[in-house]
């Protein structure tokens, strides 16, 4: 009897506790992963503030070697969410030249499995000035299922600090 | 015998049982712990998640407000929480899951800034201001912004005579556009020795040089031309002072108010901070002699506050952007430029940007 009722709690506390714990380690995860998503939004924003409108979108060079705009980076590799997409990059373009610039495809993030990508939308003109950043990330969480996935979406605008 | 074996047996159950249940419960209470960290974390997680997704949703709300703002330049009529169809969105992010819930849009306020180096200055261009009242005063505060804090009256009286040191406060000079309202022609503007009614555009200065608390305070605009220098009160952050029926608690080691304005004209300041840099507090009031309510006047920029929502999580982004060059920049070159300039003041509320000058 006292070996029934104890198999049966020292069970269920196990299995409680896995899952408890399973649920833990994926909030933490998916905090990690937020953080590092947001790096990649502040590092798209300060690509915006460093340069010109027309390069933010288009690209341009720095010390002779060419960058893409958020216009122009997307491209395929990774992307779970859209068919192409960007990441900014850390990017070494010469001797202390180094900044992040939009580069094409999904990057992986900190947490095993895991993915961010972004999607840039224009608004809808022939010049525009402002777009819709959508950045999306996901990962596999511990003991299998579905993905856990979450996105954070703003809008970058022309400030016109810089033409 | 045999009863003593059963009993023993009979004890031996009881004891397992009971050691079982103890187990049990010990288990239950690690159990509910860890499962109440757990949730604890993911709360935590969602709330962090939620946060960062309403502040990035207020951020966007700052950047269409910026849009707003920089598509309609001439436009600069104050935009509250009253109207929702213009200042919220709710479904910027997959509707209903995250929006902006106001986002105010402000041109006025009580300009204040930093003179972040010696003698540098800056203009106040409050333009015509008639609504919800005109001004007829403004409470002029200032503090030695790298020693702010407590304040002595040394013995010497400039930065540049001796005894200066121990000042927390420079002295400032305060330049002082005036002109009718109504309007006026270039060749209203007044010459050396001449005062209205003969003219009515004039240029006056005023040096108000920091005491302590017990003096000055006032400069008294009627009396302004040919007058020595003013005096400012002066004393440590904190201290309670009245102007007029209202009272303060001093947030710049100086004040001092510049009365006897009227409804009838309008003004441009430029404060310049003396030898030191400085930190300013202007402050419109209804009283000629700093009494009254505030008078809200545009501050050169647009004050974006904008409040954000994401699940059960808001975020404010308050954040203030510096408005293009208008009446006061060129009247800045006018005032100021020794070179040649063409001093057409009828333009005052669209004045082009002076490249070279020609007009």
């Amino acid at each position: 009897m006292a070996l029934a009722i104890l198999a049966v709690v020292l069970l269920s506390s196990t299995l409680i506790t896995t899952r408890a714990f399973r649920l833990g380690q994926t909030a933490r995860e998916r905090t990690i992963l937020a953080d590092a998503a947001q790096v990649q939004q502040e590092a798209l924003r300060s690509f915006r503030d460093n340069h010109t409108w027309n390069e933010f979108l288009n690209g341009g060079m720095i010390g002779g070697v060419p960058y893409r705009g958020v216009l122009t980076a997307n491209g395929p590799g990774g992307c779970v969410f859209a068919p192409i997409c960007q990441h900014a990059a850390s990017t070494v373009f010469g001797p202390g030249l180094q900044e992040y610039v939009p580069v094409a495809g999904s990057t992986t993030g900190p947490v095993p499995t895991s993915y961010i990508e972004i999607e840039v939308t224009p608004i809808p003109v022939a010049n525009p000035t402002s777009v819709d950043v959508v950045l999306s990330y996901g990962f596999q969480p511990l003991g299998g299922g579905p993905q856990n996935v979450g996105h954070i979406k703003t809008t970058l605008t022309n400030i016109g600090l810089k033409p | 015998m045999i009863k003593l074996h059963v009993l023993s047996r009979s004890q031996d159950g009881f004891v397992s049982l009971f050691t079982a249940i103890m187990i049990s419960l010990l288990l239950l209470v690690i159990t509910v712990s860890l499962v109440s960290l757990e949730a604890v974390q993911l709360r935590k997680s969602e709330d962090s998640e939620q946060t960062l997704r309403a502040y990035y949703t207020a951020e966007a709300g700052v950047e269409d407000a910026v849009s707003k703002v920089l598509n309609n330049p001439t436009n600069r009529v104050d935009q509250d929480c009253s109207n929702p169809a213009l200042s919220a969105n709710a479904s910027f992010d997959i509707p209903g899951a995250a929006g902006w819930t106001c986002q105010q849009i402000t041109f006025s306020g009580s300009p204040k800034g930093t003179l972040t180096t010696p003698d540098m200055a800056k203009t106040i261009d409050p333009g015509h201001v008639s609504s919800p009242s005109s001004y007829n005063s403004v409470i002029v505060q200032w503090n030695d912004s790298a020693a702010a804090g407590s304040y002595s009256v040394p013995a010497g009286n400039l930065p540049s005579q001796a005894g200066y040191a121990g000042y927390a406060a420079p002295p400032i000079e305060m330049a002082i556009a005036s002109y009718p309202s109504a309007g006026f022609k270039a060749n209203d503007v007044c010459g050396p020795n001449q005062v209205p009614p003969a003219c009515s555009v004039q240029l006056q200065n005023a040096l108000i040089v920091p005491r302590g608390t017990g003096v000055g305070g006032v400069v008294n605009f009627s009396t302004l031309l040919g007058h020595g220098q003013w005096d400012g009160n002066c004393g440590a952050l904190g201290r309670a002072y009245t102007i007029s029926g209202n009272n303060y608690t001093a947030d710049y080691n100086c004040y001092a108010v510049i009365t006897n304005l009227t409804g009838a004209h309008d003004y441009l300041f430029r404060i310049r901070s003396k030898y030191l840099p400085s930190s300013y507090k202007m402050t419109f009031m209804t009283g000629a002699t700093g009494g009254g309510v505030v008078v809200p006047v545009p501050d050169g920029t647009a004050t974006i506050d904008v409040t954000a929502k994401a699940g059960q999580t808001y975020r404010r982004v308050v954040t203030k952007l510096p408005l293009g060059p208008g009446a006061e920049a060129s009247l800045n070159y006018v005032i100021y430029s020794d070179t040649d300039v063409c001093k057409n003041f009828s333009v005052i509320d669209n004045v082009a940007p002076p490249p070279n000058s020609g007009c």
